[in-house]
């Protein structure tokens, strides 16, 4: 960009600034004495992060203005369709023989807190892309400020300024520039992917850097896959001067392509397209306005919060639904089977083991509070530990809480318990007698007990599962086994003709006889002990990541190497 | 140069804030106990050992005459042939009083779902009952007069509905109480009415199918008294089954299925129909016969008179019988005592093998150095 004044006394300057590969080649032989110090410090400046301009200028004298000035506007007032063109032309020819003036640098403000939830981000193996509409010099500024992209890391540039398109640009041939510009983002594309290939086994990591314009061909049927290949290997992306479709054609390019869950976030109305296609839109809400807030999944105020949505409360949510869901199949296959299995000895005639209210109550109060407390309120590695090893995230990005091998074994823990509560219970009670007035025990006697046993097991696994006891988890683990002994002596105290064969079981029967008491205790603890031995066994032997952290915690070293 | 007044500036006006209040629940920051198995808590996981005290006797013979070996249903259900037969048992260890006598059955199934109707069904009933008038009432918008009498009739007729369901329904197996109306037997078929049509009290196959073996115990030529009070739960007799309710038409059908019942003695004394009418959990049970209430000595001889009534040729079943005192923790059962045995051993051997590994193989589980992102950098599996 230039711009020609005249000062008071009449002398002509023509001043001059832009990017340094652009303005250099425009140097006067008399004016480089400092080129390349200046050179030297606009790189400085650049690799600092700062956005960088070089700025200089010439006198022109009065004949020279006037044949300008007469060239420029015969080509302003004409109307031939390559008048940018000719523009371009008359204006390069003014801006010669330039004096070097200086550089500048500017700092890109970017919100508190970025480059290091980023990095936190970066650890924790999350692949991050930034779509942006800016230049891509300002983009890659805006990398380097906010440690997207580092020293050390080999950029991969995807451009269509080659001189080949630029000339059919002039040309003005429609199809002949796109399909030059396909064939070159194709051979840019293949060239990256042989470096790739090239480099694999080398800690070498790549950035790749992309235009709006290329980004049109790669996102085409044809390419998207080669595209997208060539992505999963780099480590950041950056998409600039790209449209607010193109950034939603992307994220839908990478949900789909590689079947990950993708997260989308920013903050103005250019980002809507993009955060309704990511499978959670976050909008973050601030001077631009609130239509990025508006059609967000979530709204947080800065940026940096981001980190803590994601390593804390992120890993929070995904150990807890899996917990809560894995211990539904537990509870529910242990009551269910000691069903199945009294079938097996009633002949299969459809009696029931248990009372109907037993049976609609079971998952309604004796065994539904200590899992929503699982639910709400787990955590089994604190906050500040979450952030200091963002490598925990990755627990829920494998899936490694929620695999059909831990699955399958919570339900066969399931198939295990109510077998042991079953068989333990029917060899201990029958067929001799209960208590020592000499009376035998009878179908409700053992549904009691039975059921007893059920929620005992059932809670008792729940306090051995979780490793974060607050009030609450105390509260609702042992008052959902007294609320079974109160519903029983309530209900057992109604009349017969209400509670039919529960009348009495309880106070009259039960509750006076030690052996009760003391199959209940035997029967709870044994049925526990298979999964104490594995669950020490497989933390003694195999932790998993969370254990390893909790360890740390437990033995209070606090200098940790990350 | 008069300079133009400037107007007051608008009163500043206070930023109220969305922050929302901060409590340590919201921010899931309660304090909280972090257990962790560590060696130590787990080594001292051991199971409690109980053996429960008690001797039985289990006493099985074949009671059928050599005679009747190939046809053992005729001569059950025979009215004409001598069915008593004499065994002879010797006390092996000393017995206290009281001393219980059992009945076992086994490949006995009263837990068969036919044999029950569905009681429960009735406070189904009753509670869609008490929907539709609460429905009617929330639905309004408005209490006017008409409105208000309305609900007060239709909550009326419901209640009336409800006792008169009440009152009819309680006239079936297990729950007798004073009030039972005895033309109300429809839910115990196919044993609920004679052929002319007259009511059977206590109705239903579990009652039909009573137990009517007895037996008569003595030791050198004396008879021991059996005690037949108190075998039944108290609940029951009290509750379940009427004081004021006797027998009516009971085993007059043209099948017998088990003991007649003395029609004077009203159902709240009828103790052995109380005890067979618990029914059993499993296949195989025992149910409580009397008490022998002296104590029997090592290598007295008891002469036992069964007399053999109750048919379990024709379903291949099997009956015993069984004499056992108790403790506390009731009949003797080796399955408790030994399970116990099992666990806690088990629990041990878990025990040693941990405290070795602890030994031998001491783990830092603490050692950061073992975290895999500091083995292999740049990778995590």
């Amino acid at each position: 960009m230039s711009v020609i004044v005249k000062d008071e006394e009449g002398r002509i300057f023509l001043l001059c600034k832009g990017a340094d590969s652009v303005m250099f080649e425009r140097l006067a032989k008399n004016g480089r004495k400092f080129e390349e110090k200046t050179l030297e410090h606009v790189r400085e400046y650049a690799d600092a992060g700062l956005r960088t301009l070089v700025l200089a200028f010439c006198e022109l004298d009065e004949e020279e203005y006037k044949e300008f000035d007469d060239k420029f506007s015969e080509v302003k007032n004409s109307v031939a369709a390559d008048q940018e063109t000719l523009i371009e032309e008359v204006s390069d020819k003014i801006e010669r023989n330039l004096i070097l003036l200086g550089a500048t640098a500017v700092e890109d403000k970017l919100q508190n807190g970025v480059p290091d939830c980023i990095d936190k981000l970066a650890q924790a193996k999350i692949k991050i892309w930034v779509l942006t509409g800016d230049k891509m010099e300002t983009a890659i500024n805006i990398g380097f400020s906010c440690h997207l992209l580092r020293q050390g890391m080999k950029q991969i540039i995807i451009h269509l300024e080659i001189p080949e398109i630029q000339a059919l640009e002039k040309a003005g041939d429609k199809m002949a520039i796109a399909k030059a510009s396909r064939e070159s983002v194709h051979h840019q594309i293949s060239e990256a992917a042989q470096l790739l290939s090239a480099s694999r086994g080398t800690c070498q990591t790549f950035a790749l850097i992309i235009d709006g314009k290329s980004l049109t061909y790669a996102l085409e049927d044809n390419m998207k896959n080669m595209f997208l290949e060539l992505t999963s290997h780099c480590a950041s992306v950056i998409c600039c001067r790209s449209s607010p479709k193109q950034k939603a054609l992307v994220t839908r390019l990478v949900k789909s392509g590689t079947g990950k869950t993708t997260l989308a976030i920013g903050d103005g109305a250019n980002d809507v397209g993009m955060l309704q296609e990511a499978d959670v839109g976050i909008g973050i809400s601030g001077v631009e306005g609130m239509q990025a807030v508006m059609s967000s999944d979530i709204a947080i105020a800065q940026f940096r919060y981001l980190e803590r949505l994601l390593l804390v409360h992120g890993h929070w949510c995904y150990r807890r639904m899996s917990s809560m869901i894995c211990y539904f199949f537990y509870k529910n296959i242990t009551f269910g089977f000691t069903l199945f299995l009294y079938e097996v000895y009633a002949s299969f005639s459809g009696q029931p083991a248990y009372n109907d209210w037993f049976l609609s109550l079971y998952s309604v109060f004796f065994s539904s509070l200590p899992v929503i407390a699982l639910g709400v309120l787990d955590q089994d590695v604190s906050a500040r530990y979450c952030l200091k090893f963002p490598i925990l995230y990755q627990e829920g990005v494998q899936n490694i809480l929620f695999s059909w091998r831990l699955i399958l074994s919570w339900m066969l823990n399931g198939f295990i318990s109510a077998t042991m509560i079953f068989f333990f219970c029917t060899k201990a009670i029958l067929p001799q007698a209960f208590d020592e007035e000499g009376r035998t025990a009878g179908r409700d006697m053992l549904a009691v007990t039975m059921y007893t046993c059920v929620v005992w097991v059932v809670n008792l696994q729940m306090a051995l599962a979780i490793r974060y006891f607050t009030l609450i988890q105390h509260i609702f683990i042992w008052g959902s086994i007294a609320y079974w002994y109160l519903f029983l002596m309530v209900y057992g105290a109604m009349p017969p003709n209400i509670s039919t064969n529960v009348y009495k079981v309880f106070i009259e029967t039960l509750a006076p006889s030690p052996s009760f008491w003391v199959v209940t205790f035997f029967v709870a603890i044994s049925t526990l002990i298979p999964y104490i031995s594995c669950s020490v066994i497989q933390m003694w032997f195999f932790p998993m990541y969370h254990q390893m952290v909790q360890w740390i915690r437990y033995e209070r070293k606090t200098n940790v190497p990350e | 140069m008069d300079m133009p007044d400037d107007k007051d500036a608008p009163p500043t006006s206070k930023k109220t804030s969305t922050k929302p209040i901060y409590s340590k629940f919201s921010q899931q920051e309660l304090p909280a106990w972090k257990p962790i198995l560590t060696p130590g808590w787990v080594i001292s996981v051991i199971g409690v050992i109980f053996i429960p005290i008690g001797l039985a006797s289990l006493f099985s013979s074949d009671c059928l005459p050599p005679s009747h070996a190939q046809n053992a249903v005729a001569y059950i259900q025979s009215d004409t042939t001598n069915k008593t037969c004499i065994t002879k048992w010797t006390v092996e260890h000393k017995m206290e009083a009281p001393i219980y006598i059992y009945y076992q059955l086994d490949n006995y199934y009263q837990n068969q779902m036919l044999i029950f109707v569905s009681r429960e069904d009735r406070i189904r009933y009753l509670s869609l009952l008490t929907i539709q008038p609460t429905l009617y009432l929330l639905n309004r918008r408005e209490y006017s007069k008409e409105c208000v009498r309305k609900c007060i009739v239709s909550i009326l007729f419901f209640s009336i509905i409800a006792v008169i369901v009440f009152k009819t329904s309680n006239c079936v197996d297990m729950i007798l109480v004073n009030s039972c109306r005895y033309g109300e037997t429809t839910n115990c078929f196919p044993e609920d009415k004679t052929k002319d049509n007259q009511p059977i009290v206590p109705c239903g196959l579990i009652a039909w199918s009573l137990f009517n073996d007895t037996y008569k115990f003595s030791t050198n030529n004396k008879d021991l008294t059996v005690n037949k009070k108190n075998i039944a739960w108290g609940s029951d007799q009290r509750s379940r089954f009427g004081s004021d309710v006797y027998p009516k038409n009971f085993q007059r059908g043209d099948l017998i299925g088990g003991a007649k019942l003395n029609e004077s003695i009203p159902w709240s004394q009828q103790e052995d129909l109380i005890v067979w009418m618990r029914t059993a959990a499993l296949p195989t049970f025992r149910k409580l016969y009397g008490k022998i209430e002296v104590d029997l000595e090592v290598n007295d001889e008891i002469e036992i008179a069964i007399e053999n009534n109750y048919n379990t040729y024709e379903f291949g079943g099997k009956k015993k019988l069984v004499l056992s005192t108790t403790t506390v923790m009731g009949g003797k059962n080796p399955f408790l005592g030994t399970a116990y045995l099992f666990v806690g051993g088990l629990s041990l051997l878990c025990a040693i093998g941990f405290i070795l590994l602890y030994v031998i193989k001491p783990r830092p589980l603490g050692d950061p150095s073992y975290l895999p992102w500091n083995r292999n950098p740049g990778s995590i599996k």
